[in-house]
């Protein structure tokens, strides 16, 4: 009865009030001098994040709006990987590259007004490295914590200084604090909201969380008082629409800004539509096939090399690939500083590769290609790869069947983790743009079994990158990179099939939105023009 | 009649318990949820220690039993992956699945009926024959087909899905039920957005029922209006609209109001491809997304809610049932 009751009073203040505007967001207050550029961007994605707690996530989707919210002490540049000040306007390291001390930028509040000092810092980094942290509450999972493995003590040195200790000098260290979970939190926040701090984030970036509507969407709102600047647009809002097509359907409609994963069988569509615009920048990802170095006959060079002349790459890139992307010889993107160049590429030969198979023996031989179920950002048709790759293999006389356990709970992963594969259809995406995150990730010896899909083992290549993690001149590590994918361009443990660009669409009228080559996502600029 | 509630809410138990149980089993088949849990990237250590923290090195029958226990206590846990509590999640995402499908079934309904009747008149006419090809139509095309076309049909006519603009500020939650909301706060205009919002979905979603409850009422009016009593009426001198409204069309409605009743319960039990489509966020999308991150909790806690609401709807169904059907006895 009271909901009737409240159902009449309601059509009458409709009534009263006419219809329009209601529920509508109030265009700018207390924005910055002169109002901002823009109100509302729409950006659209295919998924919901999962949470906001920048050290409890790794999915593309909560790095994405993390990204808006906080800060880290160093950031990536605009357009690369070097870094540059953000919470921490210098830094100096010892001689041996064990001590680092960053100097905090002064005045930073926190969106919940507190400051953000030296030891706040201190408090974000003993809560993610240190179990038995007071502010540890609801913090189970920390997929990345094995990059910040070798921090043994961060400690406050005064208000505005941070004095970190390394177990061993890595030069990574330094990209490795520009990457999401080294985001500085509220501690304020992470105490008051414990196990439910990653549906409430509180951090210093240019836009503060608001609300989140599982599944639907998430809005944040500009930060006016930003230290790096008032951001352009008043408000973001994050929106899921989860089929491709769909979602590339409403930016066409004008009904979203932004879209993300944008599908290659789209991109003329957009082209072709004069209300939006197509962006394609080089990417920092490969694809590749993981040759199981463990499994007879793949334990020897020679048959590994077979496979490696027996695709085609510019074909598989044609037909698989819709064309979008690079192919190349080396196990890491040629946006990657430390590429070489030098490496050439194995020419496609199906003579020679169906020789060498036949005088090692094995034509005929049955092998499993293990070739996953879905989509990734470095694979976006990973049927078809699997198809073409499949073809090539029978063609040189062996006789593969494809197995596609599902992706979901870790199990195509966990199947080439126990080494079930001959060849397997893999990728990988930069974490901080450095060479070590391809080359020491995936082939080091330790890797195997996490990453290294190929079980390949070389002490040679060890040395090379181990060496180079730890060596701080860069053009002397870019020479030591250089020579280990000379060493695995003869061993060929992996055939690397393609790179593949970013790629995005925005309504015509976006301004400020630019690609980052890691894939970053940074709105602080954007805006839709009015 | 209270036997008959009594003895049908017995069987719902047991029911229930196997659903939870096979899925329980399910979520545990086919992958490792502290993986899913802890990321793709984590290393072994992290994953062993969100085993431990989150129970899942405990025996398989004492995480059952663990679980049920909660459940008995109303307490359907927090998302692995979110954190988020489950129960509010679907306190969220079903209300959202009840709107949509209360607007498909109202549309299936009076449209179904309405050309199942029209049909049945005249049979073999071209109206008939209209009739049973549209509804042949309906239950053949693929409804992520059906979404698709009407998206680019409509494209800047009617929006393209969610429940209400991105731009436009949700009313406050009361009802779950953003049209009931926005008009309980009194605003007009977003009630008026979230009803355009839900014609193309609840069109998509509708044709499959439409289709059913047209078919099935022909057929059921066909075989009433050759029954003797309404040979009887006809004999009399009543007019023909007067025979097959007021006395054929209730007793053909009988079965039809079965089909009503399961098509309810099956569109309540979430429409995924519409859901998908349409960027609706109800509880069948929930299912999906706990499914593809294996986030166990959330997905057990759904499927047996949504179990519950199909037990319920069918045991409702079989109330009204004997209500229009006096032959019928509960007892």
């Amino acid at each position: 009865m009271a909901i009737v009751r409240a159902l009449v009073v309601a059509f009458a203040g409709v009534l009263a009030s006419g219809l329009a505007g209601c529920g509508k967001s109030e265009p700018g207050r207390n924005g910055p001098a002169g109002g901002y550029a823009g109100e509302v961007l729409v950006y659209a994605r295919g998924a919901d994040s999962k949470k906001l707690d920048p050290q409890a996530i790794e999915d593309g989707e909560s790095v994405n709006v993390v990204t808006q919210i906080f800060d880290t002490l160093v950031a990536f540049e605009a357009k690369g990987t070097r870094v540059e000040p953000a919470l921490a306007t210098s830094w100096t390291s010892s001689a041996d590259g064990k001590t680092w001390t960053f100097k905090l930028r002064g005045g930073v509040k926190f969106h919940d007004g507190t400051a953000c000092d030296a030891a706040a810092v201190a408090a974000n980094f003993d809560r993610y490295l240190n179990p038995k942290s007071a502010l540890r509450a609801g913090l189970t999972e920390t997929p990345y914590d094995f990059l910040y493995r070798n921090i043994s003590k961060v400690e406050a040195a005064g208000a505005d200084s941070v004095v970190f200790t390394l177990t061993e000098a890595n030069a990574t260290f330094l990209t490795n604090m520009a990457m999401f979970p080294a985001c500085i939190s509220s501690p304020a926040a992470i105490a008051k909201w414990k196990d439910a701090y990653g549906q409430h984030p509180v951090g210093t970036g240019p836009f503060k969380f608001v609300s989140w509507e599982p599944n639907q969407k998430i809005v944040l709102e500009a930060n006016a008082e930003y230290w790096g600047g008032a951001p352009r647009s008043k408000k973001i809002v994050y929106a899921v629409i989860a089929e491709n097509s769909v979602r590339v359907q409403r930016l066409r409609a004008g009904e979203v800004h932004i879209i993300d994963g944008v599908p290659p069988g789209e991109m003329d569509a957009i082209k072709a539509d004069a209300s939006c615009r197509l962006m394609v920048e080089p990417g920092m990802n490969f694809s590749y096939l993981a040759i199981n170095c463990t499994k007879p006959p793949f334990d020897r060079p020679e048959a590994r090399q077979a496979i490696a002349m027996a695709i085609d790459k510019q074909e598989l890139l044609k037909l698989a690939y819709r064309g979008v992307g690079q192919t190349g010889p080396n196990a890491l993107p040629p946006t990657i500083w430390g590429y070489n160049e030098m490496v050439p590429d194995y020419l496609y030969d199906m003579a020679k590769a169906k020789a060498a198979i036949d005088a090692a023996g094995i034509a005929g031989k049955e092998i499993d290609l293990y070739v996953m179920p879905n989509p990734r950002a470095y694979v976006p048709d990973p049927a078809s790869v699997g198809a073409v790759v499949k073809q090539k293999l029978e063609a040189i006389g062996l006789k593969p069947r494809i197995v596609s356990p599902v992706w979901e709970g870790g199990v195509y992963l966990g199947e080439l983790k126990a080494g079930k594969h001959d060849i397997a259809l893999v990728g990988w995406i930069t974490d901080n743009g450095d060479p070590d995150n391809f080359l020491f990730t995936l082939f080091h010896t330790s890797a195997i079994p996490e990453q290294n899909h190929a079980h390949w083992s070389s002490k040679e290549f060890d040395a090379l990158v181990e060496h180079a993690q730890k060596e701080p001149d860069q053009a002397k590590r870019a020479e030591l990179y250089r020579k280990a994918q000379e060493v695995m361009r003869r061993e060929t443990p992996v055939v690397p099939l393609a790179y593949q660009p970013n790629i995005a669409a925005t309504r015509a009228n976006v301004e400020g939105y630019a690609l980052h080559p890691m894939g970053l996502v940074r709105l602080k600029d954007a805006f839709a023009k009015k | 009649m209270r036997a008959f509630l009594i003895r049908r809410l017995a069987l719902a138990v047991p029911t229930l318990l196997g659903v939870s149980f096979l899925v329980f089993a399910l979520a545990h088949v086919g992958g490792d949820p502290a993986r899913a849990i802890a990321g793709e990237k984590a290393s072994a250590e992290t994953v062993e220690r969100v085993r431990r923290e989150h129970g899942l090195d405990r025996p398989l029958v004492v995480q059952y039993a663990s679980y049920l226990a909660s459940v008995a206590r109303g307490d359907l846990g927090r998302s692995a992956q979110t954190k988020r509590s489950v129960s509010e999640d679907l306190r969220r995402h079903f209300p959202a699945t009840v709107e949509l499908a209360t607007a498909a079934l109202i549309l299936a309904t009076l449209f179904g009926i309405a050309a199942g009747v029209l049909a049945a008149l005249r049979p073999g006419s071209f109206v008939d024959l209209g009739v049973m090809s549209a509804s042949l139509v309906g239950v053949s095309v693929p409804v992520f087909f059906l979404g698709m076309l009407l998206l680019v049909a409509l494209q800047g006519t009617l929006p393209g899905g969610g429940r209400l603009d991105f731009m436009t500020d949700a009313p406050p939650a009361r009802t779950g039920f953003v049209v009931l909301d926005a008009l309980l706060a009194g605003q007009g205009a977003v009630a008026g957005e979230a009803l355009a919002h839900l014609v193309l979905p609840a069109c998509a979603l509708a044709t499959i029922p439409m289709a059913v409850i047209a078919r099935l009422t022909r057929a059921s009016m066909l075989e009433t209006l050759s029954s003797d009593y309404v040979r009887t009426a006809r004999a009399k001198g009543l007019p023909v609209r007067t025979v097959a409204l007021r006395h054929a069309l209730r007793n053909a409605l009988i079965p039809v109001v079965t089909a009503v009743g399961l098509q309810y319960g099956t569109l309540l039990s979430g429409a995924v491809l519409t859901e998908t489509v349409f960027s609706w966020p109800g509880i069948g999308r929930y299912v999906v997304e706990s499914i593809k991150g294996k986030d166990f909790i959330a997905m057990q806690g759904a499927i047996l809610v949504i179990a519950t609401v199909f037990v319920a709807v069918n045991i409702a169904v079989d109330l009204v049932y004997g209500r229009l059907d006096p032959r019928i006895s509960h007892a």
